[in-house]
């Protein structure tokens, strides 16, 4: 093929994952790019060896059933291509329900989609009929200005050793009560090894205050995922790299 | 937050969000077509009675659903049996089933298309049936209920299931839909109803309309006769065959699911038929006369479904690839072009020689896979019997050849309960793997044996006569013979000087014997059938959910005795229950092979020598390819 195989070209492509698509699980999402990569024609790079892959990392796995404007999903391709072009081949052969919202090329060294997550945006609400009582009788936000001034907050995790006790009081980077919305607002800790689920926040903030949900009864929205700056600040994993 | 959450699926997120893979049942896959209901006159549902991974892998739905979509005035729509968890469900909440583009209820379409390729399914299309809360009997079916049709293999004896459809299709589906839509359109139109719709339809030819023949039985059970009912109804109905493959309907933009599923892709379809007349085999009679797909058309296809599905895998289909005229040419060509686009090609079992190892070669990592035969049969005569034409020194010399380069895996298949099969016959299993084990131990010397061994895996299964082949006169085994072949087989290969690099599976015995009363059954089998279903009975090709005794009680409850279907030698002057199809292959040909069979000769195939089997009758194919 390419005389100088050495030399690859690293994208991120940030995507939505929409309607009946967010019944689709993480690895099946996996799958499915693939293929899409392949009927976009798109040259991507493949391990070497006897069933060589694509070269591809997906950022934080998301839940079935939650909706999200922030998937992400570094590439790396053997030809360059404009991040604008590329953009439009995955959407052209992508499901409406999954598009590609920006594509950016990557500096070299830029940590791996997965490996930098930091943190995850999410918007949560109730299905209709099953908000908590705790919640229909009091102002939220103060309930939550409460619930965040405890000395911890601990989260029992489960892994791969069994549970853990992790305090995720620090780990919250934001959580408050939109009203217009009707929905929580929440940015909070979605690196490997600390990851909080948006469902497990809630279940510990009504168990703070003597509540509890009905099984399945969130509607969660992962609006973007974070990594950190140079200075540890929190920025959208889709800031990183240029649109070139 | 609420104005996007919700979807449009038949399904509330709290049934999705409980369920096993609830990919099975939102559709927007790629390439699946969607429709405007406004735009088009006839709404069709095309259903494979099973969990949608093994429904989604089949290629005639497929082949089906991109036909009926290139129609402007009709939408197809796929429909596969929702799983027990789901099915408890919607029985529960009263959910009807529905179709996966739409979401709309199948009970508000105009046809059920089911495809019916294996007996265990039947009860399966009852539950279909039932969950769309369409009657299960086509006779109480009111104006509100869609034309339930059935197409596939099995409905070369539709008789057990007539009971439940409307009307069957006989054949393959790309010839006469067209006709039968314009039809359906018209008596539409004219307010006809279904009756004089199906009427009309069963003078289409290949169409069977149960509801309008009578069957007379004889004082022993058997057939007396088979009649229709009116004037101008055909007395016999022979199959539909598409006259020219490569100038026909093809999925070049088949639907590419997101789970992973049996046949996860491309499935390039090379011929129909086969030329080698194998005496017990069904597919091999039905599917006459052998047609090939031209090679250019194949190739085109091949690469315009890369793009179109982007799968990383693709496959030839056919009953016997090593027979396609063109296979060198095709597979050069499939190796360049994938190995160009990461695609990696599984071929189908091709005979063993030195052409085929050298593809399997190129293709596949030769520790990782393994050699194939299926010889059927452990000694020549009883190959002769079943008239299959490999030999003691093909499968010697290919495996030969094979571990020469570096193979050293082999799976054997076998069928147990041939027809005249003696104790001498089944020893043969065994000393045949025997055989090639010692071969593998002559040829590979000591230091280049990976891990020092040959693996040799043989399965046996047990022999199911089936209608339109030369033993459907043969009486099947019953499960205690079946039982004591397989036990004769294991203890046989325990007494092999190479036992230990042997290892031996068999099937289950009940499930043959029930399969045998499904395949040559009557219209007497449908009260059994449906008795099975409502004591709860489905999924049954799912071990875990097969229960024999259900179908024991049902048989005894419906005075239905199961050996009359299977253990008993039919008379050569019977009249079967799907004596009035016609594969195109006549009842005189099968019944001389029936007869051959048992003196041991051999026949010739057809690229050897035309047998007069009837085939010719269509004009087309190897018939006429000299």
């Amino acid at each position: 093929m390419s005389d100088n195989a050495q030399i690859s070209y690293d994208y991120r492509v940030r995507f939505s994952k929409h309607g009946a698509i967010r019944y689709i699980g993480h690895l099946d999402v996996m799958r499915y790019f693939q293929k899409v990569l392949r009927r976009a024609e798109v040259d991507i790079a493949y391990t070497k060896g006897y069933s060589p892959h694509q070269i591809t990392t997906f950022a934080q796995p998301l839940g079935v059933g939650v909706e999200s404007d922030g998937e992400y999903m570094d590439l790396k391709l053997n030809s360059y291509i404009s991040c604008s072009e590329l953009k439009q081949l995955i959407n052209e052969y992508s499901v409406p329900e999954i598009q590609a919202i920006s594509v950016k090329k990557l500096p070299e060294k830029s940590g791996n989609a997965m490996a930098s997550v930091a943190a995850a945006e999410y918007y949560i609400g109730f299905k209709e009929g099953r908000t908590p009582s705790c919640l229909l009788e009091n102002d939220i936000n103060s309930l939550i200005q409460k619930f965040l001034e405890q000395e911890s907050i601990i989260l029992v995790k489960e892994g791969k050793a069994g549970l853990r006790e992790v305090d995720i009081k620090e780990r919250i980077f934001e959580f408050s009560y939109d009203k217009s919305e009707e929905c929580f607002h929440a940015v909070v800790d979605a690196s490997s090894g600390y990851n909080i689920k948006p469902q497990a926040l809630i279940e510990l903030f009504l168990n703070y205050h003597n509540d509890k949900m009905a099984e399945n009864s969130l509607m969660i929205y992962r609006a973007d995922t974070y990594t950190r700056d140079d200075e540890g600040k929190l920025v959208s994993m889709g800031d990183i790299g240029l649109d070139e | 937050m609420k104005n996007f959450w919700n979807t449009n699926l038949a399904l509330s997120d709290d049934i999705l969000m409980k369920i096993e893979k609830p990919e099975r049942y939102i559709g927007h896959e790629v390439n699946a077509v969607y429709k405007d209901p406004n735009d088009v006159r006839v709404r069709f549902v095309m259903c494979f009675p099973d969990v949608y991974e093994i429904g989604m892998s089949h290629l005639g739905i497929q082949i089906l659903y991109d036909m009926f979509n290139t129609f402007e005035d009709v939408w197809c729509e796929r429909v596969y049996a929702p799983w027990v968890d789901l099915d408890a469900i919607m029985r529960e909440k009263n959910i009807p089933l529905f179709a996966l583009e739409s979401q709309q209820p199948i009970k508000n379409m105009d046809f059920l298309g089911i495809t019916i390729q294996y007996e265990m399914c039947y009860t399966n299309i009852l539950q279909v049936l039932d969950l769309s809360r369409i009657p299960l009997l086509s006779k109480d079916r009111g104006e509100d209920c869609p034309i339930v049709i059935g197409g596939g293999p099995c409905t070369y004896n539709p008789e057990p299931i007539a009971d439940f459809f409307d009307m069957f299709y006989i054949g393959e589906g790309e010839t006469k839909y067209r006709e039968l839509m314009n039809l359906y359109e018209e008596c539409k139109d004219k307010k006809l109803g279904r009756k004089e719709f199906l009427r009309r339809a069963a003078k289409i030819p290949g169409m069977y309309v149960p509801s309008m023949y009578e069957v007379a039985y004889n004082e022993d059970g058997t057939i007396k006769s088979f009649t229709p009912k009116e004037e101008g109804i055909p007395a016999t109905i022979l199959k539909e065959v598409v006259k020219d493959l490569s100038d026909t309907y093809y999925p070049m933009k088949p639907v590419v699911p997101y789970i992973k599923c049996t046949q996860d892709r491309i499935v390039l379809e090379i011929m129909r038929g086969c030329i080698r007349g194998c005496r017990f085999c069904q597919a091999g009679e039905l599917y006459r006369p052998v047609r090939e797909r031209d090679v250019e058309v194949l190739k085109k296809y091949a690469l315009e479904m890369m793009k179109n599905t982007g799968h990383e895998e693709i496959s030839l289909s056919s009953l016997s690839s090593s027979d396609y005229s063109k296979l060198p040419e095709l597979l050069d060509f499939l190796i360049e072009e994938c190995s160009k686009r990461h695609v990696n090609i599984t071929l189908p079992s091709l005979r063993i020689d030195a052409f085929s190892l050298d593809v399997m070669s190129k293709v596949q990592d030769v520790k990782k896979t393994s050699l194939t035969f299926a010889p059927e049969a452990g000694t020549q005569r009883l190959r002769n019997v079943i008239n299959k034409g490999l030999t003691f020194d093909d499968i010697i010399g290919g495996s030969t050849e094979a571990f020469k380069g570096g193979w050293n895996k082999v799976k054997l298949y076998f069928m147990l309960g041939h027809p005249f099969e003696t104790e001498e016959d089944i020893r043969g299993i065994a000393e045949l793997s025997n055989e090639i084990a010692a071969t593998f131990f002559d040829v590979v010397p000591k230091e280049k044996r990976v891990n020092g061994k040959i693996q040799i895996t043989v399965s046996t299964s047990f022999f199911v006569p089936k209608p339109f082949t030369a033993f459907q006169w043969a009486p099947q085994c019953t499960k205690d013979e079946f039982i004591s072949k397989a036990y004769f087989c294991r203890g046989a290969i325990t007494e092999q000087l190479n036992q230990k690099s042997i290892k031996y599976n068999w099937h289950d015995a009940d499930l043959s014997v029930l399969e045998g009363v499904l395949a040559r059954g009557d219209r007497k089998i449908a009260p059994v059938i449906l008795d099975v279903y409502k004591q709860g009975s489905f999924f049954e090709s799912w071990t875990e959910y097969y229960k024999h005794e259900r179908w024991l009680e049902a048989f005894e409850r419906n005075n239905v005795d199961p050996d009359f279907y299977t253990t008993r030698l039919r008379p050569d002057d019977e009249i079967f229950p799907w004596d009035f199809l016609s594969c195109g292959v006549n009842k005189s040909f099968l019944l001389n092979e029936w007869h051959k069979a048992k003196r041991e000769e051999i026949t010739p195939n057809c690229s050897q020598k035309c047998s007069g089997c009837g085939g010719a009758q269509f004009g087309i194919g190897i018939c006429f390819a000299r």
